[in-house]
């Protein structure tokens, strides 16, 4: 969903994935991505969701969101490295993460879950560029 | 609505309600149980938050489909109510 002062856009799902593949190509070193999954509803274009994969050097970045009527109403971005799951953004209604404050939103950090402030994917990739760096 | 607007509206919601028909039945073949029982142990935490990215997909897509679904076959029997009461 994009804001523009008192107005709120709704997304299309083609033009979220193309928002995607744009900011991810431009922020990292993306040697080569794949849309691994794509699917827009017939009823309107702002209901579906899409799966990409985006290729590191050694990593690679997983990227879903689902949307209905033109909001973000599930994600899970996921960097990976050697099928270890370093970093993950998602949003699934798990049980055992109610007692976080940002439930439903929450991060996977090694082993640990933690409360997920503000989440967007644009977050996700500053951490990212973080953990690639060190 | 027009007639034929409802019946194009009407068949669209029958495109949508196959593809998303097909991928409930491809997860439950996949992990070997019927949407309502997945549904049910998801929601109350039976099942386990998979570490695997794809899985964890196919669960909050699974959910989400079944949702869709519950609304498509709702806006359905509203287009066929009010074809009857027309």
């Amino acid at each position: 969903m994009k804001s523009q002062g008192n107005y709120v856009i709704l997304l299309k799902v083609k033009e979220r994935l193309d928002d995607v593949i744009l900011l991810i190509t431009t922020r990292l070193k993306v040697t080569k991505y794949s849309v691994m999954d794509i699917w827009i509803s017939h009823v309107n274009e702002t209901t579906g969701y899409f799966k990409v994969r985006f290729w590191l050097d050694t990593e690679y970045i997983d990227v879903y969101e689902r949307l209905k009527h033109g909001l973000i109403v599930k994600y899970a971005y996921s960097l990976i490295r050697r099928d270890m799951c370093l970093l993950r953004y998602d949003n699934a209604p798990h049980e055992s993460h109610k007692n976080l404050p940002t439930f439903h939103h929450h991060r996977h950090a090694g082993n640990r879950v933690f409360p997920l402030y503000n989440p967007s994917l644009d977050l996700f990739l500053k951490e990212c560029l973080l953990i690639l760096r060190t | 609505m027009r007639q034929s607007s409802l019946v194009t509206l009407a068949e669209k919601y029958l495109q949508c309600l196959n593809d998303v028909l097909s991928r409930l039945r491809k997860y439950e073949k996949k992990y070997g149980m019927p949407t309502e029982e997945f549904i049910k142990k998801w929601k109350s935490g039976k099942i386990p938050e998979p570490e695997d990215h794809d899985t964890l997909v196919d669960f909050m897509n699974w959910e989400e489909d079944y949702e869709l679904f519950l609304e498509i076959t709702r806006k359905l029997r509203d287009i066929v109510e009010s074809q009857r009461e027309a």
